[in-house]
């Protein structure tokens, strides 16, 4: 256990742990010895959507048998592998005579195997961030918009998503999409719980699931097909109007389990905003980020495909941008048949999903 | 051999040419087989529809903002909004020309484009006569507005060259005066500007109760206010702090005014290739688009 605190100042390990111990500073003097508190620590860190921060290698190979499976029974009942392969990927072709389209392009993308959430990240769980201090945690956040950050306020003026009140979410909505987020915001997050955001490709690759014959490769429209469905994909012409829990819609799920990549809410991807004037990339005023997925007041469901995609300036807290975080599967350690050997912890909490 | 024949000459045909046809917009006499005004351009359509229509009579309304404004990304919208949702209104067009424009503009968002400006020509225009009715039917109102050149309505502000514009304007039940909120966050002052000449102009047509805007209702509509959240949260608010100029203005001229915000785009951005400019649509995320017409309907009675 000692051990585990001493590789937490490890200069890797450090910006994501002291926050899950900011009752308790990381340090090899104040180590946790205590099998309680390390037991508690552990739990937060699950509770608090961090068990992919316990499966980094250096961390998980110290980390006790009972809760190394509380870690990875979480991780794997929240994220799903989706595995290595191709995809293709369109691209924005502007044309100079004031023509825009979009054209197929038949490049395709090697994507590595990664772990993508289910889920988009929630309200509940992004309080967990607000709560344990996420926006005053220099080592989150990139250098150029550290001296930002203060400008990222809710309503009231506390540090928090756009929406919020006084660095709370409303109650009523603790399980919808968090929003009002920036680019920014989504990467420190991902930060914190030791995942980023996924790129392009590996977006398009986990929803539509792509099927690999004669050298060719079929991608679905959808997640469940090529026809939009309303009832499974919250868009403007479900007639819903409004974000709808995180976790609603399960007939609308990609193959591989992750739900609403189609509707409800944008989500950032690591990926900037690319377009080509003929062969020659276009280079835009200021730099956008890549959005997929399309949201609730999404108008065109032609426009909200597994292929399409918008984007936004990073620094946008729009009321329907939202986000879900992935980690390479080569980043942790391999939890697909440890986790039948190892006992189960006793008293682990469900979680803030 | 020649032999006599009786021909009737069937005279009556003949009288459609000598009784002009008044255009409903600029009661100017038409020829009755004219598509259009050969005065406004309007569509004749439009006096044959108001003359056996039931619902009493429309109203007609200014849809007015500077080139650029975003008038026809608006008004398409609107018309696509009203006839495809039946939350408290639902809108029928009238006659194949109304579609036009609704067809035109969700074409071009569907390729992520904006629609092309509209042509200065009159004769080119869209022209829609909708039948709107409230949700449980009951009430089922008339409203008729074109989608005007902000060109030729500029040009009308500045030099006043257009009787026809001006007999419409002064027919006109109503207003929306589109403000483009990216130029207005850009610092430039002439959607401001703009909507204070229009007032001024509204305000040449005299006191008589008739033609008087001072009790005619207007809707200023902040257009493109996806780039502007505080306008989206306050548009009332955030007249007062960015165009400052004609929210005094109405507020010391008018009776019933009032502020939006709409958006058509979620998000835009504006390129410049090869030396021509292209905005293009990111999302098509429509916003606050009812709202104005749902109040102006209310202001109307």
């Amino acid at each position: 256990m000692r051990l585990l605190w001493r590789r937490a100042t490890d200069a890797t390990a450090q910006p994501y742990l002291m926050d899950g111990m900011s009752s308790r500073p990381a340090s090899t003097e104040n180590a946790v010895d205590l099998p309680n508190d390390y037991r508690r620590l552990v739990d937060e860190m699950i509770r608090s959507h961090r068990s992919s921060l316990l499966l980094r290698p250096r961390l998980a190979q110290d980390l006790e048998p009972t809760a190394l499976r509380a870690a990875i029974d979480r991780f794997r009942s929240d994220a799903c592998l989706v595995s290595a392969g191709r995809v293709r990927l369109n691209r924005w072709q502007v044309r100079a005579a004031a023509n825009f389209e979009l054209i197929d392009s038949t490049d395709c993308v090697e994507v590595d195997a990664v772990f993508l959430e289910r889920l988009t990240i929630t309200n509940r769980q992004f309080q967990a961030f607000v709560d344990q201090g996420g926006y005053q945690k220099k080592s989150l956040w990139r250098a150029a918009v550290w001296s930002s950050v203060r400008e990222f306020v809710d309503r009231t003026g506390t540090l928090g998503p756009r929406f919020w009140s006084a660095g709370r979410h409303d109650t009523s909505e603790a399980n919808h999409p968090v929003v009002g987020v920036s680019w920014f915001e989504a990467e420190a997050y991902s930060r914190w719980i030791g995942m980023r955001l996924p790129t392009d490709a590996e977006w398009v690759r986990t929803a539509c699931s792509p099927i690999e014959t004669d050298n060719a490769i079929t991608q679905r429209k959808y997640t469940w097909g090529d026809t939009f469905l309303s009832q499974r994909a919250n868009l403007w012409n479900s007639g819903i109007g409004r974000t709808i829990p995180a976790d609603a819609n399960a007939e609308g799920d990609s193959v591989d389990g992750a739900r609403q990549m189609i509707g409800n809410v944008w989500e950032w991807t690591s990926s900037n905003l690319q377009l080509w004037n003929g062969r020659a990339p276009i280079e835009l005023a200021e730099p956008m980020k890549s959005l997929r997925g399309g949201a609730f007041d999404s108008y065109l469901d032609t426009r909200a495909t597994c292929q399409c995609r918008s984007a936004d300036n990073p620094l946008a807290r729009r009321h329907n941008i939202g986000f879900r975080c992935a980690v390479s599967a080569c980043d942790i350690i391999d939890t697909s048949d440890r986790v039948d050997e190892l006992p189960a912890m006793q008293g682990t909490s469900e979680g803030t999903r | 051999m020649s032999r006599l024949v009786t021909t009737p000459l069937d005279s009556y045909e003949l009288r459609h040419f000598a009784v002009e046809v008044p255009c409903f917009v600029c009661a100017g006499g038409n020829r009755h087989d004219a598509e259009r005004c050969r005065h406004c351009y309007a569509p004749l359509a439009l006096t044959y529809q108001t003359a056996d229509q039931r619902a009493g009579k429309p109203h007609m309304l200014a849809v007015l903002g500077p080139p650029d404004a975003g008038k026809t990304s608006y008004l398409g919208m609107l018309c696509e909004s009203l006839s495809r949702q039946c939350e408290s209104s639902h809108a029928v067009s009238r006659g194949a020309f109304s579609v036009a424009l609704q067809q035109q503009v969700m074409a071009r968002l569907a390729g992520q484009q904006f629609p092309a400006p509209t042509a200065e020509d009159a004769e080119s225009w869209h022209w829609n006569h909708l039948q709107i009715a409230d949700s449980n039917r009951r009430r089922v109102r008339e409203l008729i507005f074109p989608d005007m050149s902000g060109a030729v309505m500029e040009r009308e502000l500045d030099h006043q060259t257009s009787p026809s514009t001006r007999a419409f304007l002064k027919k006109c039940t109503g207003a929306i005066v589109l403000l483009d909120t990216q130029r207005i966050e850009r610092g430039d002052p002439t959607p401001d500007f703009f909507a204070m000449k229009v007032l001024s102009y509204f305000g040449e047509f005299g006191t008589k109760r008739s033609v008087s805007w001072l009790r005619k209702p207007i809707a200023f509509v902040f257009t493109k206010a996806d780039c502007s959240q505080a306008c989206f949260d306050a548009p009332r608010r955030y007249a007062e702090t960015h165009v400052p100029g004609v929210f005094r203005q109405a507020v010391s001229s008018l009776k019933r005014f009032d502020f939006f915000a709409a958006s058509v785009a979620g998000a835009t951005i504006n390129l410049e290739i090869d030396g021509a400019p292209i905005s293009l649509a990111l999302r098509v995320e429509p916003r606050g688009i009812r709202e104005p017409m749902v109040w102006m309907l209310k202001q109307l009675g």
